[in-house]
């Protein structure tokens, strides 16, 4: 299935790389903190990796660097986004992006933190939210 | 999360020009050298020098043993006497049948498998002629012969016959009757150049042994002993196709593989003989077939199976958990206040991260409706808390002051940004019934230490972390926490009831 993506990726050539601007979200729904990430401070940057459909919509998505626990939470989420269908050349084409997340956890707070979700062109998200102190 | 603690075990090996092994320094300390024959070109072992203990080795003409701890064997190879000449050692005296290859206060079935001997008692096979049971013992095994049971523990095993790990089974039952198998690790193997990853000498022994097997401090009793065989509560060794008996330097069947014998080769036609009574110079880790330590198993004979060759692989992910201290926004870290709890020792392995594994277990077997649902009113699942929880292993054992069982998040403590979610505390009533008097499990009503104290504290633990509805945030504020313990007793009566 993947194998296809990456034929038509190789076929229209590689400048669709990563840092393929080109893709632009249209649809983005926002990701929390973990609240493991919260309970046991785990904060700092994530790389998604994804492949992407001639229609936007995401086929695949994986970690490539980052908290692990971090990153399955996105790859879970992201699979709602979509993305203005790519067209430059002659026909849309199916390609792979890249999406870098920063987590920051805040000075501690109790009861339930709300996390901040801020989106900054063109591939870059910022989820902030308040450690948590210990409870016995 | 900070990387895990990565295995790097070094062992030093020498050789000669014979590619003859001249010593061996392992990853757990100690060297042992090794010494050949300066006129006879055989490889044989003729010392040993470990420390200040220096064993020589003396053969007879068919290469058999006649002295280092031991003395003596028949015309079928079979040892008969032990003496000491130096020491304290083990002696045995063996009377053997001449005409029938039997030892003469064992009793045998007509297939020769020993079924009674004054160190055992009795033994019962399986049609495959494999050993059923022993003393209070009862084995199970798989269809490449390999020992899968051993009463409630399971052993499982690699594709490359190598043992990968020992489970005990406790069978639960709740109260619908609903039987559930809960597995606890005794024993995971790990493996580094096709090696088990624990100090084992030339041999594959671990430990100290005499020629033969013999423990020369204490009893080895269910765990790895001689030269690659696991020694069972019974005194046998399990020895992969075969058991064997270190006392008395035989197995206690007849070899299963009949072309490890030949014509060519004497000492080969004693079937129960352990290889061909040249211990110090030959290892037998299937019970099928003598070899040199140093080779592989099987020698390319395509009999055996082989031990795995390629490294064990680390971890998963490597280093990609480590948060980048720069632009994580400015963690707890640099904020100690005076409430923050200096947690020692953290860690997540040994008997008490294993007890509190199992005590997460038990408590989800046993985990009534009501109580679920009281967890589950902050909008999350408990069940899919607590399977991340330990898929991203974020639970940890660490000691703090008694008066704290355990504790959720890890703000306000000195443990390591990212390492856990929770914490049990060592020192607490969580592991020990004497701590009573400092906390008081459910104000006072369940002993510290039991199954049920784990599970109270678990449950009180997971309300917290699922900020279940009307549960109180407790950090220095006993009548909080008091509230809570209520709150468990009220929403959670049957788990405990369950759990009788």
């Amino acid at each position: 299935m993947t194998r296809t993506i990456w034929l038509a990726l190789l076929i229209t050539g590689l400048a669709l790389g990563s840092e393929n601007p080109n893709w632009i979200p249209s649809r983005i729904v926002s990701i929390d903190y973990p609240l493991l990430a919260i309970q046991s401070k785990t904060y700092g940057n994530v790389e998604i990796e994804c492949v992407l459909r001639r229609d936007g919509t995401v086929e695949n998505a994986r970690v490539v660097s980052g908290s692990q626990l971090l990153g399955n939470f996105i790859v879970r989420g992201i699979r709602e986004w979509k993305f203005m269908p790519n067209t430059i050349g002659p026909n849309p084409s199916a390609g792979l992006l890249s999406l870098y997340f920063e987590y920051k956890l805040g000075e501690g707070a109790d009861g339930n933190p709300k996390s901040s979700f801020v989106y900054d062109y063109p591939n870059h998200f910022t989820i902030s939210s308040k450690s948590l102190l210990r409870t016995h | 999360m900070p990387e895990k603690e990565r295995l790097s075990p070094t062992e030093t090996r020498a050789y000669d020009s014979f590619q003859r092994m001249t010593s061996m320094t392992t990853f757990g300390g100690g060297t042992i050298a090794y010494n050949y024959s300066q006129t006879a070109n055989d490889g044989k072992i003729v010392s040993q020098t470990s420390g200040a203990e220096t064993i020589n080795y003396n053969y007879d003409s068919l290469g058999r043993l006649t002295q280092a701890t031991t003395a003596g064997t028949d015309g079928w190879g079979n040892r008969l006497t032990q003496n000491a000449v130096k020491g304290a050692v083990p002696t045995m005296v063996t009377i053997t049948d001449p005409a029938t290859n039997r030892i003469q206060s064992h009793t045998y079935d007509q297939n020769g498998n020993t079924t009674n001997t004054p160190q055992q008692g009795a033994m019962t096979y399986d049609v495959m002629n494999r050993l059923k049971t022993v003393a209070s013992d009862t084995y199970g095994y798989d269809p490449s012969n390999k020992r899968v049971w051993k009463n409630d523990e399971l052993t499982f095993w690699g594709a490359g016959g190598e043992r990968i790990g020992r489970y005990s089974a406790t069978k639960l039952v709740d109260d619908t009757g609903t039987h559930v198998f809960v597995f606890q690790k005794v024993q995971v193997d790990e493996y580094f150049g096709g090696r088990r990853l624990t100090t084992q000498d030339r041999l594959g022994s671990v430990g100290s042994y005499y020629p033969y097997g013999e423990a020369k401090s204490g009893t080895v009793s269910n765990a790895d002993s001689f030269a690659t065989y696991y020694r069972d509560s019974t005194g046998l060794d399990y020895a992969d196709q075969r058991h064997y008996a270190a006392g008395i330097g035989r197995f206690t069947t007849a070899d299963p593989y009949q072309a490890s014998a030949g014509r060519h080769d004497p000492a080969s036609w004693n079937r129960f003989s352990y290889v061909q009574s040249d211990p110090f110079n030959f290892i037998d880790r299937s019970g099928q077939m003598m070899a040199a330590p140093g080779t592989k198993e099987g020698g390319g004979e395509g009999w055996a199976p082989s031990p795995i060759t390629s490294p064990i692989s680390g971890p998963s992910d490597p280093g990609s958990s480590d948060p980048d201290p720069g632009g994580g926004g400015g963690g707890g870290g640099s904020n100690q206040s005076a409430g923050v709890v200096s947690v020692g020792n953290v860690t997540k392995a040994g008997a008490q991260y294993d007890a509190v594994q199992m005590a997460f277990a038990r408590t989800l077997a046993f985990l009534d409706a009501d109580c679920e649902k009281f967890l589950n009113s902050g909008g999350l699942n408990v069940r899919d808390y607590v399977s991340d929880l330990f898929a991203y292993d974020l639970v940890a054992v660490g000691s703090a002051p008694s008066a704290i069982a355990a504790f959720t998040n890890i703000g306000g403590t000195d443990v390591p940004e990212g390492y856990a979610a929770m914490v049990f505390n060592s020192n607490s009533a969580f592991f020990n019934g004497g701590l009573s008097q400092v906390f008081k499990v459910n104000n006072g009503k369940i002993t510290g230490g039991t199954a049920k104290a784990q599970t109270f504290i678990i449950l009180h633990e997971l309300a917290h972390a699922l900020s279940a509805s009307g549960f109180k945030n407790d950090l220095n504020n006993p009548q909080a926490g008091k509230e809570n313990d209520n709150a468990i007793d009220k929403n959670c009566g049957k788990t405990f009831g369950n759990m009788k």
